[in-house]
């Protein structure tokens, strides 16, 4: 009788734990959501698009790294740091397989992939509460952003428009959102990349607003100016003189953009900046691989120290002794060898790399308006007026009609003035390849530094060519 | 329907128990003659007539008998069959005596013990004996060169890091390489459980179980032993017994103590301050460029962090039983430095093993383990905060103090002297891991068991980095709790019936597991001597996630065999997972074997060569599970990764995948295992492994947003044999000798990819820069370029092109396959020796045919940098025609490319190393007895590592080494991985 009781106990408690098993393994994730859930209300939406402005912030789109790796290849900025790869770019040694320059390629498609979703899903997503205007504004950010990335991809893996007017190859255009189906987009030409910039931010400029209701967004998000401005340095990029005055004017029309009286800018959402992504301090924490400090300040500010001032540069800010955009903005510091080197003061945290990301400036539009006018009407009062209101800043003398005696002498103080504003942020490289300049003048670089020379562009990552048979290596790697 | 079906089974198996006449029912205990421990699975009949039962796990049995029944029959395999008459009272208790030692060994199998000599599964039984007093971090490291098969590396000399174990090759390349542990019935949670410390390696999983609390450590290898655990047995399964007590035995104390003293067993080479700054001063003249000015300080930073390693371990154990209890309760303390400075752990554990007889049919038990460790961490290799690490690439010229004696900052190559005396960095770990079963035997041939089991881990994580460092300073603080329970049901059917012996396993099992993880961290302190990160100023961190699985499991195993000659065994199990996707939720693994005991036929019986000889067979399949929690489904991703400007961001992060499950491996074994002249014993094994549904990472070009999927896509197999001979070559008994060798030779082949071509037109998937899985090749394939060599007439470095040219371009696109990281074989090599009261053990592990890739002479050996240290094989350098040098011409062109990714960082990875040699000394029992407390000591001292031969031209500190622990896909590798240490222990062991 006892067996039997047992028998009839253990036999049930094995049945019935045969029973139920589908709901114990219904398990559902408690970090994510699914891909239908992203895009079925106006909230998710707007998180999905405020994760393409994520994506651009991290350290190797607009974080610091590609705009480093652009300044180690110019003239700017002196490499002293211990990485292999970025030492590779600084002698013009790189191999295919760079890592760093790998980790680029795939972040900017990352981002781009991830605009690409916004444009294709937004205008889908049923929600009473999410207009159609809200809607198209997110598109037209997502498009500002995904033409941003675009941007900086083709310049660094590809010669720019004035080696060949833009017919040389530039990267894959992927414009359709990731849903399954791979594809192996070959490289397209640097005109058909630009040209796709254009009509992004043109598009763009149409449905963005001119600000936020909050300054940190007015700066930090997709605007009307932000585009315009983007739109006007294509211009510039392609000698498109004419367009490049029209969009800078029209930036500075606006009463949101103004030249900042000194250098207090950095990191604070002025009027100075046009574009600038908002680092926080959980951005680039612990978690993140850095940012700008991490690079340009030395190790007793919590920094690597990799980055100190070039000698050029010292020089360059020496032609005119007391500078304030190098003497109010540089510290001697212990570079990563261990030898006291000058840093830039523009990026000082670097314990948690919350500085700001200066993407566009007011400073480099006024430029921008400087040198197109000059470009076209030679030596001139206004693009004079427009840069002395830059070098009154620094504490210099203004410049008079007779300073120049040619075009081109004025032009090249112009870009003069524009190394010296903008040092350090990224913008050095392309400043002189599209003026047809070498990268660099001495050193034993200076012969593979030149204009048009084959490594004056990072390679094509050797992964990329492995998976996609279409795609071809830039020559000379 | 199900229920149904199970119904009539349990049904039919009752009825069929109970058709027999009852005439009377004789009792009795069967246990061996020798030890007194009872024996499990004696065949037990009545003369001239058919009823027969066999004895349970307690040694008990009980037999209806006709009345006019007069003589029991006892066999069993191993020992002298008995016949004895039945008395009176109905009851007949029996010692048999054995027939030969090794014969009637038990094996641990997956829910169970089986006979040595019948099972028809693959094994390999570590014992006690064997690691008995070696000073080990973790008791899987006991595994190295001690079971055939089992090839075990350890990683990182980081005290409580990884190893990797690979049980018959790699069943899987991305999901993981560990086997499955399973103590005392509780599988193992198998997270990595450690925040990041630079490098790839996790917590090892048995870094909290005392290893003289483990009775034996079984490694399952054949599918006939590994599919009973289903979807979680292709890496292999370590069954791991801890200790019981003894009935009806008088309570045995034991005291161990051990101390020693660690070193390095080999370093890298460095330059001295004069040596760097003269070296970088000639390249750079060389070059055309200025010569350099330095400080004119120097430091030799690897004096400074490389010190000598101490370990103390305290053991005290208490073992016995009355007649219906039994117990073990064991604790110990050990405490170790290891040979860098700031790498130390403790840890404090107690066992508590106990079961009970209530009655004859019922028996209750517990065994639980609970334990503490605690770490004070350093980081792992690839971390400018390794001490090691930074040593070697601090510049020498830089000094870790200022004029008055203060640490001073040295920048990214941080001042690690002072990171290990001003900042924290520790791991707290607290484990308990443990079951509760009761078992009845609720028909006579019926057993049914239900055990609950729980392992609950809790880790703690600390760093705080002082101001000195970083302005302010930096704090950050995790824990993380993964806590799992299962159930396991098992009903055990055993029945003799004549010549027929018959057993069955049906069991349930569910099992869940829960992870949680928080973290948060903060800069910006008022002071340094504010430890936690509450007193930051800036939160940067604030994290917290959960995620569970679960797996739902029904097996049976049915045995069968005629004689105990001809044996058969088949199994079944299916799966269910939380982590398969929709489309495959469930998984059937089978398994079938055979044996054939030839030394029980006629012809071979009365042999005076062959004592015993069992040839195997089996087929079948297991899986693995290790594919991630949610990897099926697309995802967006929220968090601080997908923020902007303080608003909430989502990011895709998933590719989906429906079809996603286990990985499936069909293993083909056949085996032979003898015993000559009752001196060797020989195992054989042969071995094909195929895997196939390989969960791939599958890269996809970068142009679709993403950088891989996984999949389930892919072949490998693995064939190899695995060698067992054991010798008892002298057994006297004041005079003992044994040697033991143990061999595995393995053969991996990648059978298919994903599509993923190399230039050659195969497909491969990449591991590491220098690795990669290739079609045709192993799964650690080194694909590099050659280097050839400086070319003594022009001082050139010269590499080779694929068709091998000499050049002296580098370049990528001249990588070839280069040798595999996997050994042709590994294996052990043991001798015993004991002589009156001196024994003497000496152990040598082996590895034979791999490649080592030793990463940081990319680093050392770059001759243009003056970033950081070098090699001082460099100063070799060509200065005239004709100079066989290692270095290149300082001013050629190829010295900036020395350095590069080539076979000049590939070395030849064979070693055959001493790995143990311990002396002790038993006092005779007749002094110990006037003590009146001991009843047994012994002293000994022991030394690991103390020779390893080498290649000779081998310029790593190790060879054995593999920096990214579990990580199948990444082997041989090492950045600056702390090599081995070589230690001299002293030790006693105490009874009383």
């Amino acid at each position: 009788m006892k067996n039997k009781l047992f028998i009839y106990s253990i036999t049930g408690a094995l049945l019935f734990s045969f029973a139920s098993c589908e709901k114990k393994l219904d398990l559902q994730p408690e970090q994510s959501l699914s891909a239908d859930v992203a895009f079925n209300s106006k909230e998710t939406a707007t998180s999905a698009l405020l994760g393409v402005y994520s994506s651009l912030q991290t350290l190797e789109v607009f974080g610091s790294q590609p705009q480093i790796v652009a300044d180690y290849q110019a003239d700017n900025v002196l490499f002293v740091g211990s990485f292999p790869t970025l030492q590779e770019i600084t002698n013009y040694n790189v191999i295919s397989s760079n890592q760093t320059i790998e980790t680029i390629w795939q972040s900017h498609y990352r981002a781009i992939l991830r605009a690409n979703k916004i444009i294709a899903k937004v205008p889908q997503v049923v929600d009473a509460s999410y207009t159609d205007a809200q809607k198209k504004q997110a598109v037209a950010e997502a498009k500002f952003l995904r033409a941003l990335t675009y941007f900086q991809l083709s310049n660094l893996f590809s010669q720019p428009f004035q080696v060949s007017n833009g017919s040389n190859l530039s990267v894959p255009l992927v414009l359709e959102s990731f849903e399954g189906e791979i594809s192996f987009p070959a490289r397209a030409t640097l005109n058909d990349v630009q040209n796709q910039i254009k009509k992004d931010l043109t598009e763009a400029i149409v449905d963005l607003p001119a600000s936020y209701s909050l300054a940190a967004d007015t700066r930090g998000r997709a605007t009307k100016g932000a585009a315009q401005a983007l739109l006007s340095r294509l211009h510039l990029y392609r000698n498109d003189w004419a367009n490049a005055e029209t969009l800078a004017r029209q930036v500075l029309a606006s009463p949101l953009y103004v030249l900042a009286a000194n250098y207090a800018f950095y990191d604070a959402n002025t009027p100075e900046d046009v574009f600038s992504i908002q680092n926080s301090a959980t951005d680039n924490g612990r978690t993140g691989a850095g940012g700008w400090a991490s690079y340009y300040q030395p190790a007793a500010k919590g920094g690597r120290g990799d980055a100190p001032f070039s000698a050029a540069l010292v020089a360059a800010y020496n032609e005119e002794p007391g500078d304030k955009r190098f003497t109010s903005l540089n510290a001697m510091g212990s570079a990563a060898d261990g030898i006291a080197r000058p840093f830039t003061l523009k990026f000082p945290d670097a314990i948690n790399n919350t500085d700001n990301s200066p993407v566009i400036r007011t400073t480099e539009v006024v430029l921008n308006l400087a040198e197109a006018i000059a470009e076209q009407k030679g030596i001139n009062m206004e693009s004079i007026d427009l840069i002395n209101k830059l070098r009154a800043r620094a504490g210099l003398p203004s410049w008079t009609l007779v300073t120049f005696l040619t075009k081109a002498a004025f032009i090249d103080a112009i870009l003069n003035e524009r190394r010296k504003e903008l040092a350090f942020e990224g913008h050095r490289r392309m400043d002189l390849l599209r003026k047809g300049k070498p990268l660099r003048t001495t050193g034993p670089e200076a012969s593979k530094a030149t204009f048009g020379g084959n490594l004056t562009i990072l390679p094509i990552p050797f992964r990329e060519i492995d998976q996609n048979k279409l795609l071809v290596q830039n020559p000379g790697y | 329907m199900k229920r149904k079906l199970l119904a009539f089974l349990l049904l039919g198996l009752f009825a069929f128990t109970s058709v027999m006449a009852q005439n009377k029912t004789i009792t009795g205990r069967v246990v061996g003659a020798d030890d007194g421990l009872p024996l499990p699975g004696v065949s037990v009949r009545i003369k001239g007539g058919s009823a027969g039962t066999t004895t349970g796990a307690d040694g008990n049995y009980s037999l209806n008998a006709p009345a006019n029944a007069s003589v029991l029959t006892f066999t069993y395999i191993g020992y002298v069959t008995q016949e004895i008459t039945i008395t009176a009272n109905n009851r007949v208790d029996v010692r048999l005596v054995s027939d030969s030692k090794l014969l009637s060994e038990v094996v641990v199998v997956g829910y169970g013990e089986q006979s040595k000599a019948l099972s028809t599964q693959s094994v390999s039984t570590v014992n006690a004996e064997a690691f008995k007093n070696v000073p080990m971090t973790s008791p899987q490291q006991l595994l190295q060169g001690q079971a055939a098969g089992v090839q075990m590396t350890n990683s990182s000399g980081v005290l409580g890091a990884a190893s990797s174990i690979r049980i018959r090759g790699a069943s899987s390349i991305t999901g993981g390489g560990q086997p499955l542990f399973v103590v005392d019935g509780v599988p193992l949670n198998d997270g990595s459980y450690s925040s990041a410390q630079g490098g790839g390696s996790g917590l090892n999983p048995l870094l909290n179980i005392n290893a003289n609390d483990i009775e034996s450590m079984t490694v399952l290898k054949d599918a006939a032993a590994v599919g009973i655990y289903g979807s979680r047995g292709s890496n292999g399964v370590v069954l791991i017994k801890t200790k019981s007590g003894s009935l009806n035995k008088k309570t045995a104390v034991n005291f161990d103590y051990f101390t020693g003293v660690s070193e390095p067993t080999s370093l890298l080479k460095y330059m001295t301050a004069d040596e760097f700054k003269g070296f970088v001063n000639e390249s750079r003249t060389a070059r055309g460029l200025a010569a350099a000015t330095f400080p004119a300080t120097s430091f030799d930073w690897v004096d400074a962090v490389v010190q000598t390693g101490v370990t103390n371990s305290y053991n005290l154990s208490a073992a016995g039983g009355d007649a219906k209890t039994r117990f073990f309760v064991g604790g110990n303390y050990n405490k170790e430095s290891g040979f860098t400075i700031g790498n130390d752990l403790a840890r404090l554990s107690g066992r508590f093993n106990f079961d009970h007889n209530i009655s004859d049919n019922i028996k209750v038990g517990v065994n639980y383990n609970l334990s503490r460790v605690n770490s004070d961490r350093i980081g792992v290799e690839n971390n400018t905060f390794a001490p090691l690490t930074s040593s070697y690439l601090q510049l020498p010229y830089v000094t870790p103090y200022d004029a008055n004696g203060n640490f001073v900052n040295t920048g990214f190559i941080q001042n690690v002297l002072a990171i290990e005396a001003l900042n924290t960095n520790s791991f707290n770990l607290q484990r308990s891991t443990g079951n509760a079963f009761a078992e009845f035997r609720i028909f006579k041939d019926f057993k049914f068991k239900t055990d609950f089991g729980i392992d609950n881990i809790q880790t703690e994580g600390k760093s705080r980095s002082v101001n000195l460092f970083v302005p302010g300073g930096t704090g950050f603080k995790d824990n993380q709790k993964d806590y799992k329970w299962l159930v396991t049901n098992t009903l055990n059917y055993n029945k003799v019936l004549n010549n027929h012996t018959f057993g069955g396993l049906l069991g349930y099992s569910y099992e869940t597991s829960r992870d949680d993880y928080m973290a948060v961290g903060g800069s910006g302190f008022a002071s340094d001597k504010l430890p936690n990160v509450g007193s930051a100023s800036t939160p940067t961190t604030t994290f917290a996630s959960g995620t569970e699985w679960a797996l739902e499991s029904q097996f049976a195993r049915l045995s069968y065999n005629f004689k105990n000659k001809y044996l058969f065994q088949g199994l079944g199990r299916r799966d269910g997972s939380s982590r398969f996707g929709q489309n495959k939720k469930y998984g059937l693994f089978y398994a079938l074997s055979a044996g054939w005991v030839v030394s029980e036929e006629s012809f071979l019986k009365d042999s005076k060569v062959i004592d015993y000889l069992k040839f195997t067979a089996s087929y079948g399949t297991s899986g693995n599970d290790r594919i991630g929690n949610f990897s099926y489904q697309e995802l967006f991703g929220g968090g601080v990764g997908a923020d902007y400007s303080g608003n909430a961001g989502l990011i895709p992060t998933q590719v989906p995948n429906a079809d996603l499950s286990w990985e499936e491996t069909a293993q083909f074994d056949v085996g032979v295992n003898t015993t000559l002249f009752n001196i060797f014993d020989l195992e054989a094994n042969y071995y094909t492994k195929k895997t196939n549904r390989l969960l791939s990472n599958v890269p996809y070009p970068y142009t679709t947003g993403y950088a891989s999927a996984t999949i389930n896509v892919g072949e490998m197999k693995n064939t190899g044999v695995d060698l067992l001979v054991t010798s008892r070559n002298i057994n006297k008994t004041n005079f003992k000798w044994a040697t033991s060798l143990n061999i595995g030779f393995v053969k991996n082949e990648i059978i298919s990819l994903p599509v993923n071509k190399d230039p050659e037109g195969r497909d491969f998937l990449e591991g590491s820069a220098a690795q990669r899985a290739i079609v045709g090749e192993s799964l650690n394939t080194f694909y590099l370029v050659r280097y050839k060599g400086i070319n003594p007439a022009t001082g050139d470095a010269e590499w080779l092109t694929k068709d091998g040219t000499a050049t002296t371009t580098y370049s990528p696109n001249n990588r070839v396959v280069v040798g595999s990281a996997i050994p042709d074989f590994t294996g052990g090599f043991t001798n015993n020796l004991s002589y009156k009261g001196v024994d003497l053990n000496v152990f040598f592990n082996f590895a034979y045919g791999n490649k080592v890739l030793i990463d940081g002479l990319r680093f050392t050996e770059n001759v243009n940098t003056g970033s950081y240290n070098k090699s001082t094989d460099l100063l070799n350098y060509w200065k005239q025609a004709g100079d066989n040098s290692f270095a290149p011409r300082l001013s050629s062109p190829t010295a900036a490319n020395f350095q590069q990714l080539s076979t000049l960082q590939l070395q030849d990875g064979s070693y055959l190393r001493l790995k143990t040699v311990s002396l002790g000394y038993t006092i005779p029992t007749t002094i110990i007895n006037r003590s009146k407390i001991l009843t047994s000591a012994r002293i000994y001292v022991l030394g690991q590592n103390l020779i390893t031969v080498k290649n000779k031209d081998f310029r790593g500190p190790d060879p054995e080494v593999s920096a990214n622990g579990g990580s199948n896909q990444i082997l041989g590798q090492s950045f600056f991985a702390l090599p081995q240490a070589r230690t001299l222990t002293f030790g006693i062991n105490l009874g009383f």
